[in-house]
C-alpha cells in the first residue's frame, strides 16, 4: 500500500506488563515520566496520563497496577498519514521500557501485547488488512474471528521453538463508527489487558523455572553416567568394597532427595500454570469469538498455544520421575548385591563352622581312643602288680596275655562312661 | 570451612595446586564431582549436573540466581581465598542463568 491517501486511520495500543518489587504505582509512574522527559522534548502531564509528541504523532501513556503487575499502556493515533513499515520498524520501539534511558532501571516486560487497530469498512476489507499486517510483521495470521463487532486476528509468535509471551493483535471495528466503535474497541482492549496480565503471570512462572529446565539435561547426564558406572562395577569381576557401596548409597540418597524436591516443586508450578491457563480460557470465553468463514478462531489457536506452555513443566516432571525410578532401581540393585554378599558370607561362615565341628569330632574320637589305651595300660599295669607276687616266673607272659582283656575291658568301661553322651 | 579442608588434606595452602585440592574436597563434601584443576596460572572448576544450591532454590522457592549470587559464590570464593589470599574468582558461565554448567575461574 503506497501513498498516505490509501491508508485507513490507524491506532496502536501497546501494553507492557512488568513488575517492580517493593515499588508503589506512583513511584513507578514518576520514574517512567522522568525517563520520558529526559528522552523526549515534549512531555505533558494530562490527568493520569503522559502525552508525548514525537514529530506529527502524539502518544498517550498510562501506568496502572493490577494483581501486583504494572501495565504501561501507550496509545498512538496515526490518522491516515503514516507508512506502515516505518511504524513497525521505528515507532513501536519508542516506548519500550527496556530502552527508556539510564534513569530507569532496566525492566524486562514479562509480556508485551501490541494491538493494531485500523478502521475498516467491512469484514472483508479488515481481513485483507490483517493479511497486510501479517506480511509486514512477518508473522503468519493463523486465525480470524469476529469479537464484539470487530475483526480479530492474533498473529503467530515469531519463534515457536522458544516460549514467547509477546503478542501482536489485529483488531478492526466494522459496521460501527465514532463513539460506539471506540466503546466496543475499548471493551475488547480491557479484555486484552487482562490477557496480557495473565500472560505475564505465565511468563514470570516460566522465567523462574527456565534455569531449572535447562539444568535438567546435564543432571540427567550426570545421573546416567554415575549409575552406569555403579552398575558396571557391581557386575564387574572385582567385588565392590564396603566403602564404595557406602559412597554410592550416599550419592543415590542425596540425588533421590533432590529429584523428589524437584518433582514436588514442579508439580506445584504445573498446577499454577494450569490455573493461569484456565483464567486465560475464561477470558477468551468472555470474548465470545464468532468463527469467520472457514478460518479457525483465535480462541482455539491461542488456547492451544497457552496449553502448550504447560508442557515444559510436564516434561520436567516426567523426566525427573524417570530419573528417580532409575536411581531407585540402582538402589535396589545395590541392596540385592549387599544381600547376596551377606548370604555368601553366611554360607562361608557355615562352611567354616562345619569344618571346625568335624575337626572337633575327630579330636574327640582321638581322645576317646587315647582314653581306652590309658585305661588298658592302667589295667595291664594293675594285672602285672597282681601277677608278679603270685606267678613270679610267668608274670611277664601273663601280663602280655592280659593286654587283649585289658583292651576289651577299657572299651567296655569307655562305652559305659560315654553311654549318656 | 576452608581451614577445615586444609587441615583434612594436611596442606599449607599458598599455591594453586592446593586451591584445586581444597575446591575438589569442597565438591566431594557437597556430593559434587571434583573437577577443579590447575591450568597454567589459574584454577578452573566446572560444575555440571545437580547442585545443592539448585535444590535449596527449589525447596525454599528462592530465585536460584539470587541464592547463587548471595550465598554460593561468596562461600566458594571464601574457601579459595583461605587457601590463597588475594585470589580472585570469576564466572565464565552459570547454570542459574540457563547455561549448561557453572564454570569458575580462579586467578591472582
Amino acid at each position: 500500500m503506497q501513498g498516505s491517501e490509501t491508508h485507513p486511520p490507524l491506532s496502536i495500543v501497546k501494553m507492557q506488563v512488568f513488575q517492580c518489587d517493593g515499588k508503589a504505582k506512583d513511584a513507578v509512574a514518576d520514574e517512567i515520566a522522568e525517563a520520558l522527559t529526559r528522552r523526549f522534548e515534549k512531555v505533558a502531564v494530562s490527568g493520569d496520563s503522559l502525552e508525548v509528541s514525537f514529530g506529527k504523532i502524539r502518544h498517550r501513556l498510562t501506568v496502572d497496577e493490577s494483581s501486583g503487575f504494572f501495565v504501561l499502556r501507550s496509545n498512538t493515533d496515526y490518522g491516515r498519514d503514516y507508512e506502515l513499515d516505518a511504524v513497525i520498524k521505528n515507532d513501536l520501539r519508542l516506548f519500550d521500557i527496556t530502552d527508556l534511558g539510564p534513569s530507569l532501571p532496566a525492566l524486562n516486560p514479562l509480556s508485551t501485547f501490541t494491538v493494531f487497530m485500523p478502521v475498516a469498512e467491512d469484514e472483508h476489507v479488515a481481513v485483507s488488512l490483517a493479511e497486510e499486517y501479517s506480511r509486514h510483521l512477518s508473522r503468519p495470521k493463523p486465525g480470524i474471528g469476529i469479537v464484539r463487532e470487530s475483526v480479530l486476528s492474533i498473529l503467530e509468535p515469531e519463534n515457536e521453538e522458544k516460549e514467547s509471551f509477546d503478542r501482536y493483535y489485529f483488531l478492526s471495528p466494522i459496521h460501527v463508527v465514532g463513539e460506539e466503535a471506540e466503546k466496543r474497541v475499548e471493551s475488547v482492549l480491557s479484555e486484552i489487558r487482562h490477557l496480557a496480565i495473565h500472560t505475564a503471570e505465565l511468563s514470570k512462572l516460566y522465567n523462574s523455572c527456565q534455569s531449572f529446565f535447562s539444568a535438567l539435561e546435564t543432571g540427567e547426564m550426570e545421573v546416567k553416567e554415575k549409575t552406569e558406572d555403579f552398575l558396571f562395577k557391581l557386575i564387574g569381576p572385582e567385588p565392590a568394597g564396603l566403602e564404595s557401596l557406602e559412597s554410592w548409597l550416599r550419592y543415590i540418597m542425596e540425588r533421590e532427595a533432590t529429584i523428589t524436591t524437584m518433582i514436588g516443586t514442579m508439580q506445584g508450578n504445573r498446577l499454577e500454570a494450569k490455573l493461569i491457563v484456565s483464567k486465560l480460557d475464561s477470558l477468551f470465553r468472555r470474548l465470545n469469538e464468532v468463527r469467520f468463514e472457514g478460518y479457525p478462531t483465535n480462541t482455539e489457536l491461542e488456547l492451544d498455544g497457552y496449553r502448550g506452555s504447560i508442557e515444559p513443566f510436564e516434561r520436567y516432571i516426567v523426566r525427573s520421575e524417570a530419573m528417580k525410578t532409575r536411581l531407585e532401581t540402582i538402589m535396589d540393585e545395590v541392596r540385592t548385591y549387599l544381600s547376596l554378599q551377606q548370604q555368601k558370607t553366611s554360607i562361608e561362615e557355615q562352611k567354616a563352622s562345619k569344618e571346625q565341628l568335624i575337626r572337633l569330632v575327630n579330636l574327640q574320637e582321638i581322645l576317646h581312643k587315647l582314653e581306652i589305651l590309658i585305661v588298658a595300660f592302667y589295667l595291664t599295669e594293675m594285672a602285672r602288680i597282681v601277677f608278679e607276687p603270685v606267678f613270679h616266673d610267668a608274670a611277664g607272659l601273663l601280663t602280655a596275655a592280659f593286654i587283649p582283656f585289658a583292651l576289651i575291658i577299657s572299651v567296655g568301661v569307655g562305652r559305659l562312661l560315654h553311654r549318656e553322651h | 570451612m576452608g581451614r577445615g579442608f586444609l587441615r583434612k588434606l594436611d596442606v599449607k595452602g599458598g599455591n594453586l595446586a592446593d586451591v584445586a585440592a581444597v575446591l575438589n574436597e569442597f565438591q566431594r563434601s557437597v556430593q559434587g564431582e571434583p573437577s577443579a584443576k590447575v591450568e597454567g596460572n589459574k584454577v578452573t572448576m566446572r560444575c555440571a549436573g545437580f547442585c545443592p544450591i539448585m535444590r535449596a532454590a527449589l525447596t525454599l522457592n528462592i530465585p536460584w540466581i539470587w541464592l547463587d549470587t548471595n550465598y554460593a559464590l561468596p562461600v566458594i570464593e571464601g574457601v579459595a581465598s583461605i587457601v590463597m589470599p588475594g585470589i580472585k574468582m570469576r564466572l565464565a558461565s552459570m547454570k542459574s542463568r540457563g547455561d549448561s554448567a557453572c564454570v569458575y575461574i580462579f586467578e591472582l
